[in-house]
């Protein structure tokens, strides 16, 4: 019978019953200068009068035993070992996902998740032998690899995957129990690694639960380094967790539709807004056109005079997370009156009063621009297409003139420019790309 | 015996007659005498702002000491580098003089009439930042990871051409392989350090304000606002107020309104367990930030500005909890 199997056992009546009631009956320098291996079966022995078991501890990574049996595998031999037989059993995917859900990027999420799951349990399952788990050799190896994997996975921000690294420890046997255990960095690798993957929890914000810290209690000690970084970040996370007034779901969606019509939705001020979808067909072509537009704005164009110009502008960028999603807007000049401030030149010419027989004109007075009038222009309308194509941009046009049928007089300008270019505003100077589009 | 004590007795003398000259000397900034005992260790600040022990000077010894001299750098013992002879300073130092002196001139008359701002009400302002006043860009400070050599990012400040301020660059999040560094990918820009009169850098005074505004218009990302502190050593450099600025992205102008009182004590961008309200009577400058991202990113800033607001919770100094803990419980 080896230690880990003895381990695993009483691994309940371990954890609980044994170092604490000892620990404040030593006085503090027999408790320093305790062998502490020695004084565990002492223990062990007395409580469960166990004798002839050699629990001494075979867990480290300082003494490499070249005779004993390697038990390392890499994650990408276990990963792909689940993917085949996933692939080739079709029975056993069906068997598996009972509850799966019907929205396309949720299922993928879940069998992505089970995929990852299943390849550190099968892990962790081969390394409970005997032999092998005492061990479990090569395992910071295999969470190395496992956490530099994760983002390919598309699994980086899960928390049920880190959960199942984290099993990846063998609990209890890196606890420390004496001083000098816990004043020098108990077992230094493993601690090191548990650190990385809680920086990698942090950099995809993924906020640790109530579990998460009890699996590391149970490994590192409930003192450790490892639980009070933890700590803090259930702490300051949670406190940021609902500050951003963008706020995006967990998962983004991998359907450009969806993520077209996400953008739209954190970019539009106008409460009224209204998206909608058109699908437009242009030869052999098929592609949507996502366009918001609010009631207001419809209003404007439709008191937009017929000789100014309107302005097709673009490709600007938003980002959603690490995504990126180019737009367009329609454009016209903004009213220059709106943002004429009363200067004060006006008040010093003492000359110039007026009598009361004069009309009265408040010139403290402005009329105050609604959300879409800006200084550098009065927005009328934003779209994201498929493919970002001119072509595109003309057919959103069209489909615009159905709500705005005075869009048909006016004459639009397209000013495109990719958005890595720069743009540089020297005044007079006019863009390249200048077409004029006569009215249909 | 007596050859030896007579040796002792000599050298004892002639110690402590080094030890008169060097006190003689001690308010002379070229020598640093505050920690020696004997003249072979005394430290001389060459011209090009080194120290070096006078045992080295005279060996021409080029190293510099490795043990004595990791100390506090004291902003008030820094003397700058000598630039050309005594004359061509002197002749440089009239052009600084002129221009100061009514400067200097004019603080000291402020001082006496005693105007100082006390009164305070709901809805004061101030612009700490217009960038529509032309030449205030260029004095932003704009830097990146790739300046120091620990990364490849780069970023720029430049004029739109529509009165306001762009701040684009890249962030490559690719670490330098030098076997040390692991992460990557910060730009930043920094707000110009206020000075008086010949060029004595002050703090700003935000103690009458509670909120912080920005008019922004970004791409969706989210950045980070810093402020630098008034602390005089250098192991403060780093400790620096902070709070993320999130932008909407598109084509609108965003309002962006923060309490002071939400920023916290980070250092390094780390949010610290011992947090402190900041000091608003001595902040050195503002620094807004990007990284935790890779790829271009773009933001346009139209001003910043400081705003009384007593409608809100103004009451409040410090957003997070100040209680403290057993070290062992933390």
């Amino acid at each position: 019978m080896s230690w880990c199997v003895l381990q695993r056992l009483l691994s309940r009546n371990y954890n609980t019953c044994l170092p604490r009631k000892v620990y404040r009956s030593y006085s503090y320098v027999s408790y320093l200068f305790s062998n502490n291996n020695f004084y565990q079966c002492d223990t062990l022995k007395n409580i469960y009068k166990i004798s002839n078991v050699n629990l001494t501890r075979k867990f480290s990574t300082t003494k490499t035993c070249t005779q004993q049996i390697k038990a390392t595998h890499s994650f990408d031999e276990f990963y792909t070992a689940v993917e085949e037989s996933n692939a080739s059993l079709e029975d056993l995917k069906i068997f598996k996902f009972l509850n799966l859900s019907d929205n396309p990027t949720e299922r993928d999420i879940q069998i992505k998740r089970w995929m990852f799951v299943e390849a550190v349990d099968l892990y962790v399952e081969k390394t409970t032998t005997p032999q092998a788990a005492g061990l479990r050799r090569g395992h910071i190896e295999f969470l190395t690899q496992a956490l530099g994997r994760m983002k390919e996975l598309g699994v980086a921000r899960d928390i049920e995957c880190y959960k199942a690294l984290i099993k990846v420890f063998p609990p209890d046997i890196m606890v420390p129990m004496t001083l000098m255990q816990m004043e020098f960095y108990h077992y230094p690798k493993q601690q090191e690694k548990a650190m990385e993957l809680l920086e990698q929890m942090e950099d995809n914000a993924v906020i640790p639960d109530q579990e998460t810290r009890d699996l590391l209690t149970a490994r590192f000690g409930p003192k450790g380094h490892v639980v009070r970084r933890v700590r803090k970040m259930i702490y300051w996370l949670r406190k940021f967790q609902n500050t951003n007034p963008y706020k995006l779901p967990h998962h983004l969606p991998n359907d450009p539709l969806e993520l077209a019509l996400l953008a739209l939705k954190k970019i539009s001020v106008d409460l009224e807004n209204e998206i909608k979808v058109f699908n437009v067909t242009e030869g052999n072509l098929k592609f949507f056109i996502a366009s918001a537009q609010s009631p207001m704005q419809c209003e404007m164009i439709k008191n937009h005079p017929v000789g100014a110009p309107m302005y097709v502008e673009g490709g600007f960028r938003v980002w959603l997370r690490d995504k990126c999603q180019t737009y367009f807007i329609l454009r016209a000049d903004s009213d220059s009156k709106l943002f004429e401030l009363p200067t004060e030149d006006k008040h010093e010419n003492l000359d110039d009063f007026e009598t009361m027989f004069d009309a009265e004109k408040p010139k403290d007075l402005t009329p105050k621009p609604n959300i879409h009038q800006q200084e550098d222009g009065t927005i009328l309308g934003m779209c994201i297409t498929e493919n970002a194509t001119k072509d595109s941009l003309i057919s959103w046009i069209r489909c615009l003139q159905d709500a705005n049928p005075n869009l048909s007089n006016i004459p639009i300008v397209f000013t495109l420019r990719s958005p890595e270019e720069e743009k540089i505003a020297i005044e007079g100077d006019k863009d390249i790309n200048e077409d004029i589009v006569p009215a249909s | 015996m007596d050859v030896i004590a007579r040796s002792r007795s000599r050298l004892s003398i002639s110690m402590r007659l080094v030890n008169l000259i060097l006190l003689s000397r001690k308010n002379n900034p070229k020598y640093n005498t505050n920690s020696l005992c004997t003249w072979s260790q005394c430290r001389q600040i060459l011209r090009n702002n080194q120290r070096v022990t006078n045992n080295q000077v005279r060996y021409n010894i080029n190293k510099t000491p490795y043990a004595s001299d990791i100390n506090l750098w004291d902003p008030k013992k820094e003397t700058p580098p000598h630039e050309g002879t005594f004359l061509e300073e002197v002749i440089d130092g009239f052009d600084i003089l002129k221009k100061n002196i009514p400067v200097y001139k004019q603080e000291i008359i402020d001082k006496f009439k005693c105007d100082i701002d006390i009164h305070y009400e709901h809805g004061d302002y101030e612009y700490f930042e217009q960038f529509s006043i032309p030449g205030r860009v260029d004095k932003w400070v704009v830097s990146s990871d790739s300046d120091t050599g620990n990364g490849k990012s780069t970023a720029k400040l430049i004029h739109s051409g529509r009165n306001t301020a762009l701040f684009k660059g890249h962030i490559d999040k690719t670490p330098v392989q030098d076997g040390v560094t692991e992460r990557a990918g910060f730009c930043s820009i920094r707000s110009p350090i206020k000075t008086k009169s010949f060029e004595r850098p002050i703090s700003h005074d935000w103690s009458r304000y509670t909120h912080i505004c920005l008019n922004v218009r970004g791409d969706g990302r989210n950045y980070m606002l810093l402020m630098h502190m008034e602390r005089y050593f250098d192991i403060n450099a780093l400790d620096m107020y902070g709070y993320p600025l999130y932008t909407r992205g598109g084509p609108y102008w965003q309002f962006v309104k923060i309490p002071l009182s939400h920023f916290l004590l980070t250092f390094k961008g780390r949010a610290q367990t011992k947090q402190w309200p900041m000091n608003l009577a001595k902040v050195k400058s503002l620094c807004i930030g990007a990284g935790d991202f890779g790829g271009n990113f773009e933001l346009e800033i139209d001003y910043i500005a400081l705003l009384r607001d007593d409608t809100a919770d103004h009451s409040l100094d410090f957003k997070y909890e100040l209680y403290r803990k057993e070290p062992s419980d933390l």
